[in-house]
């Protein structure tokens, strides 16, 4: 007897009484489902906006981040997995409601406020009322996200969004199933959704030696992000490093990703870029006009901006992307 | 209040920045925690900056490197130790990398140089000795119009701090101050000229003559005084509490000193310090609460003399303290007929008269604002050395 | 005389314990207040099962707060 069935997720889980998602952070008490961890993150930083990655929204500002407990993947190789596949009993959370979290923001020069390191999807509600408070005053919201979310919620969340980095783990639905144990379907939706909101896409592969990383993972995952999101979508090739349960994968072999830089410059994507790996060119951006470089990347820090009103210094073609 | 009461007080205060100075010198001294992105993986990092703003330590925590990182790493790590935000910090121009380690020595770099670029305090703009002055020239024309009796050139210092302190540099006195120093946060003289300014110029003043600072610069007081001029003398409602709430009341400001102090110290931070309703008036920066306890405290001020000061402010209370111990003090001559008119002017009720009508000033309250100095009909209140006080 | 310092009491008093508010929301709202750095992470990775005990206590200590959640429905047969 009273059970709730969660719907803001594919996984649609059937919760009892006292019971918890799979997330870990949405509960069913006297047949009601509630949000345990609303106005209640575990981690708050000031980052970068680059490091999540975001290389066309704002480069060189500071991002105010967020995350709550929980989350409704459980990849193998998660970086965050002490927050992430943890009920948030076990997480030190602060208490920052909405209007506290956009006051820290303003507090800390941050020009757009995060929503990150876990998955926003389980912080739904907290996330939501964040980003209408801080999109009324002047900040950005952008979101770090797998995207393992249904239709209709995501939908009002690009609402009041301006951009969302989607981490497009795999194109194979048994890759989703054994490393993160979900499905491949609904996050190729979601990003279908959000590019036709209008809301800025950014997407991220992580590139997983033996498990993602042939020639034809990386081609069918290009090809796909060029004809449902666009040439113009950046695209981010992230190098693994071992980690939680996948410590004994070596680190993504530098040679992998170059190649898949060079496969998505030859398919004719206008921006891609690898992830964790200093002093690389492809941290830079480069016209796709007239091929010079407009901005410039040390690691993190924006070494060069050639963006004069949105369009390239040298010849005043348009570049896609929220500049300010 | 007795004298020996507030030396204890002071005493205990004194006490409690000792324990405090001792309490965080053992706490870790905050490392900032830095990734750098290594050739074998993500390291995890510790770098801790001193105030000047130098590195005093960078620690590796957690790594995936070989071991022949591993044997060169130490001497790698020292060429960072004493570095600043002016350093480049470039492999191969201010730093050399571990031979054979490139990758993972510039990812540690450029770790610690981003990290040093997001953390620096401002670098100063202009010459430090402006501020120093201008500060030193207030406190002067504060100190000249007690002297003088002066309310006309008393009022000039009251307006200049408001403008000076107040609206120009939103710097005055302040509790945050005070237990910044107690947490050993002191900025370099450069950087914050009016840091040192405001606290020396108080003590040494106050050591002087009395809470100068309280009574003829205090922005926030010149607006609480001008406040109370708006309502007729004899409205009701700001008719005088009983002598005795009032003097018990007062003890307020010294719970909130300690409590604040304390809060700070055991916290390592000073967040409990920022309850301030001037800090919230000239720098805009404050809770909903904040606000509320602003204009409570502007209300407050339209009815009864100076509130905030009397009751609530953690920094008169400091100042109290420490004017228990000044070496001068008001005091009447064999000519006072115990009148009692000083006692009845006295706009913070300093001034107690004893069985024989004789009056004591109370160097706690008493805010060297020379009212009564300039009251008396026979001239026989003067400011003299404390030690020629008789019994 | 006896009115104005019951009148006077009561705003000394409501002046207290707004300052005591003001203190516990700086304290309990800004990141690192607790003495912690300010950059609040999770802590590093020592491969410790996390102890019963600890959970246990966490749970009592938090208390968590429940929100209305969005997007769900009734499952009852």
């Amino acid at each position: 007897m009273n059970k709730v069935e969660c719907q803001l997720c594919p996984r649609h889980c059937l919760i009892e009484e006292g019971g918890r998602g799979d997330c870990r952070v949405r509960t069913n008490v006297g047949g009601k489902l509630f949000s345990l961890v609303y106005g209640d993150p575990c981690t708050v930083h000031v980052d970068p906006i680059e490091k999540k990655p975001f290389f066309h929204v704002v480069p060189g500002s500071q991002a105010f981040s967020i995350a709550t407990a929980g989350c409704n993947l459980h990849c193998r190789y998660c970086q965050n997995w002490q927050i992430s596949q943890v009920p948030p009993e076990e997480t030190r959370n602060m208490q920052m409601p909405p209007e506290d979290v956009v006051r820290h923001a303003k507090n800390n020069g941050c020009r757009s406020i995060a929503y990150t390191y876990s998955d926003p999807v389980v912080f739904y509600e907290y996330t939501y009322d964040t980003c209408a408070l801080a999109k009324d005053q002047g900040l950005l919201n952008v979101l770090v996200t797998a995207a393992y979310i249904e239709q209709k919620p995501l939908r009002e969340l690009c609402k009041v969004s301006h951009a969302i980095k989607v981490d497009l783990k795999g194109m194979t639905n048994t890759f989703y199933q054994k490393m993160s144990g979900a499905t491949l379907q609904p996050v190729l939706d979601a990003i279908v959704t959000i590019k036709k909101s209008g809301v800025w896409l950014e997407i991220c592969n992580l590139v997983v030696p033996t498990w993602n990383d042939s020639d034809q993972d990386l081609l069918t995952l290009i090809r796909w992000v060029k004809n449902n999101c666009g040439k113009d979508t950046p695209l981010h090739f992230s190098r693994f490093s071992p980690m939680y349960q996948l410590n004994d994968l070596p680190p993504t072999p530098l040679a992998t990703l170059n190649r898949a830089w060079e496969m998505a410059k030859a398919e004719g994507m206008s921006f891609p870029y690898l992830g964790n790996i200093p002093e690389h060119p492809a941290d830079n951006t480069y016209c796709p006009y007239d091929g010079k470089l407009i901005i410039g990347r040390r690691g993190y820090e924006v070494t060069e901006n050639h963006i004069k009103d949105g369009k390239c210094e040298y010849c005043n073609n348009v570049i896609p992307g929220i500049w300010s | 209040m007795k004298k020996n009461f507030y030396i204890i007080l002071a005493g205990l205060f004194i006490l409690l920045l000792a324990w405090g100075a001792h309490h965080n010198s053992t706490l870790p001294s905050s490392p900032a925690s830095l990734i750098a992105q290594g050739y074998g993986g993500p390291m995890e990092m510790a770098m801790t900056v001193s105030d000047r703003g130098a590195i005093t330590e960078l620690r590796v925590l957690r790594h995936n490197e070989t071991s022949s990182f591993i044997g060169n790493l130490d001497g790698f790590l020292r060429q960072f130790i004493g570095r600043t935000r002016e350093d480049s910090f470039i492999v191969g121009k201010d730093i050399d990398a571990i031979s054979g380690a490139t990758i993972t020595s510039t990812a540690i770099t450029t770790a610690v140089r981003q990290k040093m670029k997001t953390s620096a305090p401002p670098v100063p703009r202009s010459s430090p000795w402006l501020p120093f002055s201008i500060t030193l020239g207030l406190f002067l024309i504060a100190i000249t119009a007690f002297l003088r009796r002066d309310n006309a050139l008393r009022w000039a210092a009251l307006t200049g701090g408001f403008v000076y302190f107040g609206i120009l540099t939103h710097t005055m006195l302040s509790i945050i101050q005070v237990v910044q120093a107690g947490l050993g946060h002191i900025p370099a003289f450069t950087v914050s000229p009016l840091w040192w300014a405001l606290i020396l110029f108080t003590f040494i003043s106050t050591l002087l003559i009395g809470r100068i600072y309280c009574g003829s610069l205090c922005p926030f007081a010149s607006i609480q005084e001008v406040l109370f001029q708006l309502t007729p003398h004899k409205h009701p409602l700001k008719e005088r509490v009983t002598p005795h709430v009032d003097r018990k009341t007062r003890l307020i400001k010294y719970g909130l000193l300690f409590t604040v102090t304390a809060l700070c110290l055991i916290l390592g931070n000073a967040s409990a310090a920022n309850i301030e309703p001037f800090v919230t008036l000239f720098t805009g920066y404050g809770s909903k609460l904040a606000l509320i306890l602003l204009t409570l405290m502007l209300i407050m001020a339209v009815f009864n003399f100076r509130f905030w000061c009397k009751y609530l402010c953690p920094v008169g209370a400091l100042t109290s303290l420490t004017a228990v111990f000044s070496i001068n003090k008001i005091r009447p001559t064999k000519d006072c007929t115990a009148c009692g008119i000083c006692s009845n002017v006295c706009p913070t009720q300093a001034i107690n008269t004893d069985a024989s009508g004789v009056p004591d000033v109370d160097p706690a309250e008493c805010i060297s604002c020379a009212k009564c100095l300039r009251a008396c009909p026979q001239h026989a209140l003067i400011f003299g050395r404390r030690c020629h006080e008789k019994k | 005389m006896k009115k104005n310092n019951a009148l006077f009491l009561a705003l000394a008093g409501i002046s207290v314990v707004l300052i005591g508010a003001i203190m516990a929301d700086n304290i309990t709202s800004m990141p690192g207040s607790y003495g912690e750095p300010a950059a609040v992470t999770a802590p590093p990775n020592t491969g410790d099962t996390r102890a019963t005990e600890a959970v246990r206590q966490k749970f009592t200590r938090l208390g968590l707060v429940l929100h209305e959640g969005k997007y769900w429905k009734n499952a009852d047969e």
